[in-house]
Order: structure tokens, then C-alpha cells, then sequence
């Protein structure tokens, strides 16, 4: 199966400048519909779910190679080889700003501009640095995980009992987007919130935009602020959105950053 | 508003009264939030489950009263979904209330939009979800121990076929076991029976035979008809002999013996019989393995064994004839005599009918397919067990498991040496037979030797005639006689009589529920037949000579050899 397949990409936009969006932890390309249309104009779009998310082909999910967010950055640039993508922009929310980082290292002709959105290179506090989380917090939030709360992964995904083989379902009655299988879930939260990825930050070359709510609890200010430092002249916006999902919540304003830094579009 | 204050307006008929009593004391929680998730407004059942005051909420973001679990479920699914799809429902969350506890809750939320779309506001309906939460847990725990279940079942089903199988094969091998065994006892009635009337034919032939030779004038060409004669008349009673052995009805004289001994006492037979075909071993024991058996009928056992083990391996190979005490993988205890070849084995077919009298794969008359039926009679009639494990092209291992005398044994006492015959000094016998020819042969023989003979042709004449005062020195009496006194019964009346009357008793096969205890409590010996004339004779006097009678209620754990003196 084509990486396009597996990754369930999308390719709309008229413009000849590749624009890939990564989606981050929970959802799936779906967090990007009020964003994209601004763009389609002057780009082509590329839009894909992580594996284990959203459309993507979850029999292709291995845990040991998605153990580290390495295995989701050579997805990444499968895909975009797959695109002929060259000198584009990848626009990374959440852990897919770490992803996305970490694909542009490897593969420095991929792109020319990366925008971070709520990025975060480790969520646990270490010493000075301030991840937002405590060790014992993250642990919390994996046992919470593997205790297999219904309420969550029920929302989620078809687990109540005796329904798998009716997935359609539990899709009808409670909710429509985002939904993937429980035990990925799991796995993936592993392996977002464990990561450590501070030291690639320093190797970014590509130009570069960190895009910071002002009140994120899973990326706070202090993080948007680390990663400004770390990531050789990069541009800090502090966005007046609150939340994690500013693409959500505040897509104009968004949208506004976005073009401001973009070379072609400034004015 | 208070209490007191809405039941007032309520009873008034208030219709914004009425409603605020709706939003504030309903079953269920209300919050109204801005979009970016700060608490506007909120209920008083809200507030009386959380114990947090309207005023501390208000201004507060809802993820605020979350776990560090919630706050990331909030921020990745919940409020994206919401934006995304305006409504988010049954989502379980743990709130945290003022005193530290923490209720377990089900979230509906809905997006309120304004004129151009975007989010104005978001309400949200909180459920208590305390017995939801424990039904989910039961729920869970059913679901796993029904996974458990069906993985169970599925490992069942996977091995059930093989384990029906393996029944049925236990089954079938069971009644083909149990097909066997009878067989065998039938086989078993039918010799018997046939070798216990070839048994009385080859005594009179064999006695003719003596008698005849002894008036027949010198002639050689007459004496070698004469001597072929009793040479096929032999070699019938060994044929004889090995099919009453089968029939389990040969008379055993069990004796405690060193095993060891046994083996050693034949090995030159055995090594003659081998004949440099073969390597012959011995591994024996350095304790000794005292065994409770008849000695001779080992001994045959053995040889039995040993040729067909020689005839097996006609390329060579080794031998091996070992003994030892005690339990073999396990197997019962008692004293296990093996002969393991290393030759061509046998096939399953040929495996199955080894026991059978008559059954031989070998060429006509070289076997006549008499060795392990002998064999296996003299060990299940010696309280035994035997087994074999043989494959085609893989050697023969053959085990006989004979009863453990449980004894320390005496040093081996020297044979007694034999006794020459010699003519009678005038003792008279009383002759007991229903079979006339070989009465006569008896008698004739007996008369040569210059004893006075009387006879009798049951049981009961025979008491008759003691009872009627008769006075003779010694009782010859066949065991199976049809009648009222069997040879046995008649020994102990006779004795009973006349305690100091010798006896000696004759059988070529016991009567089932019989067995030779009987005849040396009796006080009395054995002699087999078919016997020999020479063999009557030396009995006769060993008798007639021995000091010591044996007291009629002594039961002496072993009988006398039937040449050998009295011990
Ligand atoms: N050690 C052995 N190895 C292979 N086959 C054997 C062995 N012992 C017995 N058999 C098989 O069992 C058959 C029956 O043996 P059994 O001793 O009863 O009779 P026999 O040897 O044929 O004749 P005989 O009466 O002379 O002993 C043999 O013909 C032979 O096929
Ligand atoms: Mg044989």
C-alpha cells in the first residue's frame, strides 16, 4: 500500500509551493478545515493523519517502530518524497511540531519554512526546564490510560462491548471525528508525553515560526519560549487565543500569523 | 434567590421564577461557558455536588476542576471535537470538589453559535455518574473475563479433537487388550485339555516302549525302530510339556532361589545355544535377587528366550540376559529378568500373536511357535508379568517380571547325588488310576522291580480297599480322577488312616483350584507326567527309603525334586 494510502493524504490547492499540515495528538487532519481554505489559493495543500489516527491504515501501526517520534517523522518524509515536496512549508501542531522538526533535520531540502503551532520538546519538568508537567503527572496520565476508561476511549472509538462488530454505531450516536483505537491511543500518549526532543531544536536551519497560545496547558508560555531560544532565529507570536488549538479556536488570527511570516505573503 | 423566597414565587405562578427553579435545581448540573472555556454561570446542584460556590466558579476555566488526565483530554479531544463538530457528548470526567473528593461525572456539552458562526457560547449538562462508573468497571471486568472465556474455549476446542482421538485410541487399545486376554484363555482351555489327554497317551507309549525293549530279543535293527520310537515319543512330551506350560496348569514347584544363580547355572547351556552366532552378556546384580519360582521351568523360560533372540539376529550382535531387583521405570516391584537383542524385531501384526501356541513366522520345522507361549504361561501362572518392546529393525527387548522371594537366602545347598536303583526289599504300592493303560504301565514297571502291587481305579475304591485293612507301604495316585476323591483328598484320608504311609502323587496337569501345597501337606511327592519307568522307580525309592516322613499337618514352604531325596 502507497504511504498516501497508509497515511490516508490529501492534496488539494492550486498554487506549485507544497504546504504540508500535521495534525497533533487526539485528533486527525479534520483540525486543520477551518485553516486550509486560506491557503489553497496560493499552495499546494497536503493534508495526512498520523499513523494510528483518523483514516490512516491502524494494520500498519507497529508499536516498536512508533515507540519514538522518529517513526512518525519517516512517515513524513515517505510522504512528502512520495509529493516531490521540495523547499515547502510544514505546518506542525503539537507533538507534529517535534515530528515536523525532526523530518526537516533529516531532510533539509524538504523545507524551507516550518511552522510550530503550541510545540512542545519535552513535556517534563527537568531541573530549570519547565515542561508544564511533573514525572508524577505524565505517570497519572498513563495508568489513567491503561485503567481503559470507557468514558474516554469510548468516546473515542466503537469499544463498548459487543459493538466492534458494529463500529458504524458508536460512530452515529456519540461522535464523529477523531476517533481511533483505544489501545493506539494509549501507545501514542506514551510516546508523546515521554519524549525528549530539546536537543533538535538547535539543528533546525530551515526559517522558522513558533506559534504560542497564552494559556496552554499542555504547551505554557515558558515552552513557546524555550523553543524560541533554542531554534536559531526563529520568530516567537504569542497569540491572544487561549487553549492548545489555536487552528481551532482562533483560526483567524491563526491564519493572520501564518501569512505575516510567510515570505510570499507578507506584505 | 432562596428557598424560601423561589417556593413563594412557584406557588405565585412566576413564570421566570418557575424556570429559574428549573435551571437551579435540576436533576442534572448546568454550566454555561465562554468559548475560550471559562465558567459564566452555573447551577445549584452543580455547586451542592462540587461544594465549590457559584462565585469561586464563575471566571474559572472549567478544566480547572479537572486531573492532569482530564486537563490533557480537555485540551487534545474534548475542545477540538467540540469546535469541530459543535456538540461533544457522554464524556466522563472526574471532577475535583472543595474538600479534596472527587465525583465522577458524564460532560454533554453544545456549541451556541452567533450570526457569523463563531462560538458565543458553550452549555454544558453534568450527570452524576457514580453508579454509571461502576456499572462501566463491571462491565469492563465481564468483558475481560469473557475474553478470558472464549480464549479458554478456543484452546479447548483446538485440543479437542486430539484429545477425542487419544480416548478413542485408549478405547480401542483397552478391548483390543481385553480381546487378547481372552483369546488367550480360551487358546489356554483347549490346550490344556488336549495336552492333558497327550499326557496319559505318551506315558503308555513311552512305558510300552521301555517294557518292550527290555524282552525284545538283541536285535539292532529292531532296536533302532525301538529307539526312534521313544526318541518322537520325547520330544511329543516336550512339545506337551511346553503347551501345559501355556495352559497354566503344569505343576509348579516354586522355590526360593538366587536369580543369579539360575543364570549362571545355564549360561553354558545358553552359550552352546548362541554358538558364536551371537555376543552373549550377562549383567547381573552384586546382591543377590532371590526369586520364588519353578528352577527347570525358568531355566526353559530362559533358553526359550535366548534362541529366539540367536534366531533374530542372524548378522550378529549382542545379547543381553540381565537381571535385577526392584522397580524398572517405574514398574511394579519384583525381580525382572530381560533378554534384549539387538536383531531384526518384529512387526506390530507379528508383535500381537507371539503368545499364541503354534504361532511362528519361522520355516517349517524350524520353530514350531511354542517358546514364548511357554513362556508367558510359566510367568502368569508364577504370579508374573511379561513385556515386550520390539520394532522392525530395532531389537527385541523382552522383561519378566517373577515375584521377589523377600528373603535372605541360605548358602546353596549341594544337590543330593542320585540314588541307584535297586530292586524292592518287599514294600508293597497301591496303585491309584482311572486310566487303565497308564495304571498298567505303572504297575508293570513297578512289578519288574519286584514290588507286590495292588491296585484300584478310583479314589473311592482305593479307600475302600485301606479301610478294609489292606496293608501296603505306598500310594501312587494320578491328582485327576473323576469321582467323589480326587488323588489329593485320597492322600490325606490314606494318611489319616495310615499315618506312616508314603505317597506319592502323579499329574500331568492340576485341576484348576488346585495346587501342590495340598500334596506336601499331604506329606507326600510329586512326580510329573508323562514320566519315564526310571523316574517312577528312583520316586518310589526315595520314598520307601527316606527316614524322615514328613508329618501330615506340616506344610513345608517347597516340595522335593523328583529325583532328588527328601530335604
Ligand atoms: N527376539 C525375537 N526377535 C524377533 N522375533 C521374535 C523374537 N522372539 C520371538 N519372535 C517372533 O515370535 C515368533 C514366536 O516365537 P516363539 O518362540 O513362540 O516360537 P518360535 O521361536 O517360532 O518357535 P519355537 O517353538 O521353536 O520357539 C517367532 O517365530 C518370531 O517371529
Ligand atoms: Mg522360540
Amino acid at each position: 500500500m502507497s504511504v498516501l494510502r497508509r497515511l490516508n493524504a490529501h492534496v488539494s490547492g492550486s498554487g506549485s509551493r507544497a504546504m504540508v499540515f500535521a495534525h497533533g495528538y487526539g485528533c486527525d487532519q479534520n483540525m486543520w478545515r477551518f485553516v486550509v481554505p486560506a491557503f489553497r489559493d496560493e499552495y499546494r495543500i497536503v493534508t495526512f493523519d498520523l499513523m494510528g489516527a483518523g483514516g490512516s491504515d491502524l494494520s500498519a501501526y507497529q508499536p516498536e517502530k512508533y515507540a519514538s517520534l522518529n517513526g512518525f517523522s519517516d512517515d513524513l518524509i515517505a510522504l512528502c518524497q512520495e509529493l516531490d515536496v521540495e523547499g515547502g512549508v510544514l505546518v506542525g501542531h503539537s507533538v507534529s511540531a517535534m515530528i515536523g522538526v525532526l523530518a526537516a533535520n533529516r531532510e533539509p531540502d524538504l523545507f524551507d519554512d516550518l511552522i510550530l503551532v503550541g510545540p512542545s520538546p519535552r513535556y517534563i519538568n527537568d531541573q530549570s526546564y519547565l515542561g508544564g508537567f511533573a514525572e508524577t503527572e505524565i505517570a497519572e496520565l498513563l495508568e489513567f490510560l491503561d485503567s481503559n476508561h470507557m468514558g474516554w476511549a469510548g468516546s473515542m472509538a466503537p469499544l463498548i462491548m459487543g459493538n466492534t462488530d458494529r463500529p458504524e454505531l458508536a460512530g452515529e450516536l456519540t461522535n464523529s471525528f477523531c476517533r481511533t483505537d483505544p489501545a493506539i491511543l494509549k501507545h501514542f500518549a506514551r510516546t508523546t508525553f515521554l519524549s525528549d526532543n530539546r536537543a533538535d531544536l538547535r539543528k533546525v536551519q530551515a526559517r522558522c515560526l513558533v506559534l504560542q497560545c497564552s494559556e496552554d496547558v499542555i504547551a505554557p508560555l515558558a515552552v513557546g519560549q524555550y523553543v524560541h531560544d533554542a531554534i536559531p532565529g526563529s520568530k516567537l507570536v504569542i497569540l491572544r487565543a487561549t487553549g492548545h488549538c489555536p487552528n481551532l479556536s482562533a483560526p483567524d488570527e491563526t491564519i493572520a500569523a501564518m501569512k505575516a511570516f510567510l515570505p510570499e505573503l507578507a506584505s | 434567590m432562596n428557598e424560601q423566597a423561589s417556593r413563594e414565587s412557584l406557588q405565585n405562578g412566576d413564570g421566570a421564577a418557575d424556570f429559574q427553579d428549573l435551571f437551579e435545581n435540576a436533576p442534572c448540573g448546568y454550566l454555561s461557558l465562554d468559548p475560550e472555556g471559562r465558567i459564566t454561570r452555573v447551577n445549584r446542584t452543580f455547586t451542592s455536588w462540587t461544594g465549590h460556590s457559584g462565585e469561586t466558579l464563575v471566571g474559572r476555566r472549567f478544566l480547572d476542576l479537572l486531573s492532569v488526565a482530564g486537563k490533557i483530554f480537555y485540551e487534545t479531544h474534548f475542545a477540538p471535537m467540540l469546535r469541530m463538530q459543535g456538540f461533544f457528548n457522554e464524556v466522563a470526567f472526574d471532577l475535583r470538589c472543595a474538600e479534596g473528593a472527587v465525583i465522577p461525572v458524564l460532560v454533554n456539552a453544545v456549541e451556541r453559535l452567533d450570526g457569523t458562526g463563531r462560538a458565543r457560547s458553550i452549555r454544558m449538562t453534568i450527570l452524576a455518574a457514580s453508579d454509571r462508573r461502576k456499572y462501566e468497571q463491571e462491565l469492563l471486568e465481564a468483558r475481560r473475563a469473557a475474553e478470558r472465556a472464549s480464549r479458554e474455549l478456543r484452546e479447548v476446542n483446538l485440543t479437542l479433537e486430539a484429545r477425542v482421538e487419544e480416548a478413542v485410541q485408549k478405547r480401542l487399545r483397552a478391548e483390543e487388550a481385553l480381546r487378547q486376554a481372552q483369546k488367550m484363555e480360551a487358546i489356554g482351555q483347549l490346550t490344556g485339555g488336549v495336552a492333558h489327554d497327550f499326557n496319559n497317551l505318551l506315558t503308555v507309549i513311552l512305558g510300552s516302549l521301555e517294557l518292550l525293549q527290555r524282552r525284545m530279543p538283541p536285535d539292532p535293527i529292531l532296536k533302532r525302530f525301538a529307539d526312534a520310537a521313544e526318541d518322537a515319543a520325547r520330544r511329543g512330551a516336550q512339545v506337551n510339556a511346553q503347551l501345559l506350560a501355556f495352559s497354566r496348569r503344569q505343576p509348579l514347584q516354586a522355590v526360593t532361589v538366587d536369580a543369579r544363580e539360575v543364570v549362571q547355572g545355564i549360561s553354558g547351556l545358553l552359550e552352546r545355544t548362541v554358538n558364536g552366532v551371537a555376543t552373549l552378556e550377562f549383567k547381573l546384580p552384586q546382591q543377590a535377587i532371590p526369586i520364588h519360582v519353578d528352577r527347570n521351568q525358568l531355566e526353559m523360560a530362559l533358553l526359550n528366550l535366548v534362541v529366539n533372540a540367536r534366531d533374530a539376529s542372524p548378522g550378529g550382535g549382542r545379547i543381553l540376559v540381565e537381571g535385577c531387583r526392584g522397580m524398572v521405570d517405574g514398574s511394579p516391584a519384583g525381580i525382572w529378568i530381560s533378554v534384549i537383542d539387538e536383531g531384526e524385531g518384529m512387526t506390530p501384526e507379528v508383535l500381537e500373536r507371539v503368545f499364541e501356541p503354534f504361532f511362528t513366522t519361522k520355516a517349517m520345522g524350524a520353530g514350531t511357535g511354542l517358546g514364548l507361549s511357554m513362556v508367558y504361561g510359566f510367568v502368569r501362572q508364577s504370579g508374573g508379568d511379561i513385556d515386550i518392546v520390539s520394532a522392525r529393525g530395532a531389537g527385541t527387548t523382552i522383561r519378566l517380571r517373577l515375584p521377589d522371594a523377600g528373603v535372605v537366602l541360605p548358602p546353596t545347598e549341594e544337590a543330593s547325588p542320585l540314588v541307584e536303583v535297586r530292586p524292592s526289599d518287599g514294600e508293597s504300592i497301591l496303585v491309584v488310576d482311572d486310566d487303565s493303560a497308564v495304571r498298567a504301565i505303572a504297575v508293570s514297571t513297578l512289578e519288574q522291580l519286584g514290588y507286590p502291587i495292588h491296585q484300584a481305579n478310583s479314589g473311592e475304591a482305593a479307600l475302600r480297599l485301606l479301610q478294609a485293612g489292606l496293608k501296603v507301604d505306598l500310594l501312587f495316585t494320578d491328582v485327576a480322577m473323576p469321582g467323589r476323591l480326587n488323588g489329593i483328598e485320597l492322600a490325606r484320608e490314606a494318611r489319616r488312616l495310615r499315618p506312616d504311609l508314603r505317597i506319592l502323587v502323579t499329574s500331568g496337569r492340576l485341576p484348576e483350584g488346585l495346587d501342590l501345597d495340598a500334596v506336601w501337606a499331604a506329606g507326600g511327592k510329586f512326580l510329573s507326567k508323562p514320566f519315564h519307568p526310571l523316574e517312577l522307580a528312583l520316586s518310589v525309592q526315595s520314598l520307601l527309603d527316606g527316614e524322615n516322613q514328613l508329618p501330615s499337618a506340616a506344610a513345608p514352604s517347597h516340595g522335593p525334586g523328583t529325583a532328588a531325596g527328601t530335604p
